[in-house]
């Protein structure tokens, strides 16, 4: 395992060095660039981003290097053999080409002790996800660079600099689900005038990709108020809409009008236990009640904190995603009667989401039979 | 042989009447003892430390108990550790307590420990008050283990907590809420205080089997992650149990076992 990677990253270094001292602009791309950046370490070849005009000098300086080109039929890149290691030279990766603003994104890092330009982490996801398809789309492979990097990376950018690619947006997808990557704000659920977009306007422009700095469009025009939009939605779940809504109804929460902001609804029953702490606990609960007009995640955040502090579920383990008005509570409880408690405190909070209840119970406390027994050293 | 049982978070609340004494019931012959790693309650409210304190009742084996966070949601920590002790439990919060098995002596320290992080991305004591009172109280209560691990005059330590003592047992948590999990100076204690094994509970996504820098090994106790009523563990070293079952049952067989090897 160590012997190949490190023949690799000899050649990665003498091409680097080589590029370096012929001015040409260059980044390291591909699966080592996700090395440099926290991935796990390939094992098979070494790319490097070069502008197609830059190629042919490339090769040259490398080939005075000692290094062995070849010329393959593709026409994106062309390869060059440092003896035995394969190193790329791709001026137009999936289908773009590499341009001056694309490696002056890059950043200068120090990759096995030698600085160069490593690309951009959100050019490296773009392309990386735009080279998804229907025969490579090992989403094994993906997940562990995304958490690699994730925090280096502009999603949302990602996100509009691959929507056309079905494969892209299920990766983004998954990623998403596994709360790697934050949920996107150019969805249909972006409300007008919060568009990300905006933020991002300069560096679309400056890499001239083509897409518009306006691309997640607002989805309702200013004036329809957006209270409008979740009624909508609500009446969709009483129609039966929600996704997997089971045999429950008392749990899925289609009220079609919406509570006024910040005012909660009715008292919160008490739990029946009647002691003065619980009770309290309660009415400080009803108050913290969420503004139901907020922003999704942050509305999920609240009813995160809301299940732990209120007195009659105080879980706090459950994992609360609201997407599209819906709330979607999943994780385990003890008992049945707390399953149903999620429920109601997340109706009174919220009220005008439906509910989706994926709480299940952790099964009795009871003795169940003879355990495996580990023998401890 | 030292047989420990062991679950945490078993959240007890007042409708779970009736849900844990079959599990002490069935570990009668299995255990020499059962440790409690926190979270007995779900709420911190006396009653529900009865119905915890009338489901450990009737225990043929020692129960030896940590309280968790759930179990200081209602401020009355003090009154559930009178009731459950009253049951016959020992409630352990930076001492220790020890136990006769077959002539080895078997002690346990405990504490509920605290939150702040793992080495390298931990809390520090700087800043706003609160934070540093935060930060603070997940270091006293690590040495408040130290000292327990410490004092205790035995032949086997087990060091019992609520929050976990290394990262390996939250695998399966979010990584963003680790410093909220557990904190690197209870594993500090755990290995200067010479523990042969660590129990937490606490993260019920996590995962059970870790073990600390001093190698020491950490199991994650809690219902969810174990699947099961409670966790078995054996630690090897002889006792004068294992001595007499040994007479009663292998004898014979050792009878076997030596003839044909004779020359």
């Amino acid at each position: 395992m160590e012997d190949a990677p490190r023949g690799l990253r000899e050649s990665l270094k003498r091409v680097a060095v080589t590029l370096k001292e012929a001015d040409i602009p260059f980044a390291l791309g591909g699966s080592y660039a996700c090395w440099a950046r926290g991935g796990p370490e390939p094992v098979h070849d070494v790319d490097f981003m070069l502008r197609e005009e830059d190629v042919a000098r490339a090769v040259s300086v490398l080939a005075a290097a000692g290094l062995r080109s070849v010329d393959p039929p593709e026409d994106w890149l062309t390869k060059v053999f440092d003896g035995e290691v394969l190193v790329d030279l791709i001026h137009h990766p999936v289908g773009r080409a590499v341009t001056g603003e694309m490696l002056e994104r890059s950043s200068e890092m120090s990759v096995d002790s030698v600085r160069m330009p490593v690309l951009d982490a959100t050019d490296w996801f773009e392309m990386t996800l735009l080279a998804l398809e229907e025969r490579y789309c090992d989403l094994a492979r993906v997940l562990p660079m995304i958490r690699a990097m994730r925090e280096q990376v502009d999603w949302d950018q990602v996100r509009r600099a691959t929507a056309a690619s079905p494969f892209a947006e299920a990766a983004l997808l998954v990623a998403t689900r596994l709360s790697l990557i934050p949920p996107g704000d150019g969805l249909a659920s972006t409300p007008p005038g919060r568009n990300g977009a905006n933020r991002k306007a300069g560096r679309i422009a400056a890499t001239g990709t083509g897409v518009s700095p306006h691309s997640p469009a607002p989805t309702s025009p200013p004036g329809t108020a957006e209270p409008a939009i979740v009624a909508g939605r609500a009446d969709t779940a009483a129609d039966g809409g929600v996704p997997g809504a089971d045999s429950r109804p008392e749990e899925r929460v289609a009220t079609a009008g919406r509570s006024v902001a910040g005012q909660p609804s009715a008292g919160a029953p008490g739990s029946g236990s009647g002691s003065a702490g619980s009770g309290a606990g309660a009415s400080q609960a009803a108050r913290r009640a969420v503004d139901p007009a907020e922003a999704d995640e942050y509305l999920a955040g609240d009813l995160h904190e809301l299940l732990a502090e209120d007195p009659r579920v105080a879980e706090l383990g459950l994992e609360v995603a609201v997407r599209e008005g819906y709330v979607l509570v999943e994780g385990e409880v003890a008992t049945d009667a707390r399953r149903r408690a999620v429920a109601q405190v997340i109706a009174e909070a919220a009220p005008g989401h439906p509910v989706r209840n994926d709480v299940t119970i952790t099964g009795r406390t009871t003795a169940d039979g003879p355990a495996n027994v580990e023998t401890i050293q | 042989m030292i047989r420990i049982a062991a679950v945490g978070d078993i959240h007890l609340g007042t409708d779970s009447a009736g849900t844990f004494a079959p599990v002490l019931r069935d570990l009668v012959g299995r255990a020499d003892v059962l440790l409690l790693a926190g979270d007995l309650t779900q709420h911190g409210r006396p009653e529900e430390a009865e119905v915890v304190a009338a489901e450990i009742a009737r225990a043929e084996i020692p129960v030896v108990a940590v309280l968790g966070n759930h179990d200081y949601h209602g401020d009355a920590e003090e009154e559930i550790t009178a009731i459950l002790t009253a049951a016959g439990a020992t409630v352990l919060e930076g001492a220790g307590t020890v136990h006769d098995i077959g002539g080895v002596r078997l002690g346990v320290a405990g504490v509920k420990g605290f939150g702040g992080g793992f080495a390298g991305a931990s809390g520090s004591d700087f800043g706003e008050p609160l934070m540093k009172a935060f930060v603070r109280h997940a270091r006293d209560v690590a040495n408040n283990l130290l000292f327990a691990l410490e004092e205790l005059d035995c032949d086997i330590r087990v060091a019992l907590t609520h929050y976990a003592p290394v990262p390996d047992t939250l695998i399966g948590e979010r990584a963003e809420i680790y410093p909220f999990l557990g904190s690197y100076h209870l594993a500090e204690a755990v290995d200067a205080g010479g523990a042969e094994l660590a129990l937490h509970g606490h993260a019920h996504a996590g995962s059970e089997r870790g073990s600390t820098a001093g190698g020491v090994p950490v199991r994650n106790v809690a219902r969810p992650v174990i699947g099961k009523a409670c966790a078995l563990y054996e630690i090897g070293v002889r006792t004068a149990i294992d001595a007499e079952r040994a007479e009663v049952r292998t004898s014979p067989h050792s009878a076997d076992l030596v003839t044909p090897v004779t020359p």
